[in-house]
């Protein structure tokens, strides 16, 4: 099940706004009733839990990508390595370094 | 006037001497030295002249000292009076932490929960929170360490924990700001606050972590180390 933030977040992007901690708040009261909106100060009505169910399979996805895409940011050379792979070696070259880590870590 | 002349004056008879007849007075002269290696009774106490340096042993009796009680557990003022002394015990007071690891929502406000009482004077600590007993109310001395992982390197967006007082976010410590430089894998995020409270007041600990990826936990215990705790104790006034 896709975390609620997430889906708050696409709630939010469908309707030309960002997430703003300021504005919105989630909180669980570790009583097994799981996560809610505790606060909501947007100009947007908040979202109900059947619109934010709609987001259930968009948010999935996004949050596997979300991890795709921690993963290689973790896994690339540092900058300076990289300037200085295109430096020796070519811009050839250093698409091929970068790619090693996108096959590796395949959206 | 008629002057004798002896070494000893003895009973005539019997072994009762008396000096004088009621209404007499015996005079000694200064210079005089009485001497006294026997036993005298029936002396009156006196009432004025006696130096402190006389008393050179024995005990003097508690209640020539002052007044009140005199007990193992008070003590004599300097206004003569015995006393028990100011101070008290720092108590109800508390100590909890986590024995097991608590996942928890991305970017969601979430109770800590608490799951080993170390120790709990007062039984004031139940069901996550603590809860200033009848009759308790002043100010409490509270503190909690919070040990977040990320699970991922680099993933960290922000991070902060909170007292909360009666379901009221009363304090916030900022633990992590990354904003949308994300970083960082685990942190410690630590408070002491004291504040007044009423009975029936209670208090709670929430965290609260964004990642971009990954699911944030409150640690428990690692290989017996305590990591993530809550505590607290009355002040005493």
């Amino acid at each position: 099940m896709a975390n609620l933030k997430t889906k708050v977040e696409l709630y939010l992007k469908a309707n030309s706004k960002t997430w703003n901690r300021d504005k919105v708040s989630l909180q669980d009261n570790s009583d097994g009733n799981g996560a809610f909106i505790a606060s909501w100060s947007y100009d947007i009505a908040e979202p109900t839990a059947e619109q934010l169910a709609t987001y259930e399979t968009a948010a999935n996805i996004e949050e596997a990508l979300q991890i795709v895409l921690d993963n290689r940011r973790n896994d690339y050379p540092s900058i300076a390595d990289q300037l200085d792979d295109i430096y020796h070696n070519g811009i050839d070259a250093w698409k091929a370094t970068i790619k090693i880590t996108k096959d590796k870590y395949p959206k | 006037m008629s002057k004798i002349e002896v070494d000893q004056v003895d009973p005539q008879s019997g072994t009762n001497l008396t000096l004088g007849t009621s209404g007499d007075s015996i005079l000694i002269p200064s210079g005089v030295t009485l001497a006294n290696s026997g036993t005298m009774t029936g002396v009156p106490v006196p009432t004025t002249g006696i130096a402190a340096s006389a008393i050179s042993s024995g005990t003097i009796a508690t209640a020539r000292l002052g007044s009140g009680t005199a007990s193992s557990s008070t003590f004599l003022r300097g206004d003569q009076t015995y006393a028990t002394p100011a101070g008290g015990t720092n108590t109800p007071a508390f100590l909890v932490s986590k024995a097991s690891d608590q996942s928890v929502s991305n970017g969601t406000t979430t109770k800590v929960t608490f799951d080993n009482e170390v120790y709990d004077v007062g039984s004031c600590f139940a069901s996550n929170k603590f809860t200033v007993p009848s009759g308790e109310g002043g100010k409490y001395f509270l503190y909690y360490n919070i040990r977040i992982n990320a699970g991922a390197a680099s993933v960290v967006q922000y991070s902060f924990c909170c007292f909360q007082k009666n379901g009221s976010e009363l304090t916030r410590v900022e633990g992590l700001d990354f904003r949308n430089n994300n970083g960082g894998y685990s942190n410690l995020i630590t408070r002491s606050f004291a504040v007044p409270l009423t009975a029936g007041d209670y208090i709670e600990v929430f965290m609260d972590q964004a990642q971009s990826s990954g699911t944030p936990t409150v640690r428990g215990e690692g290989s017996g180390i305590l990591m993530s705790t809550f505590g607290g104790y009355k002040i005493i006034e």
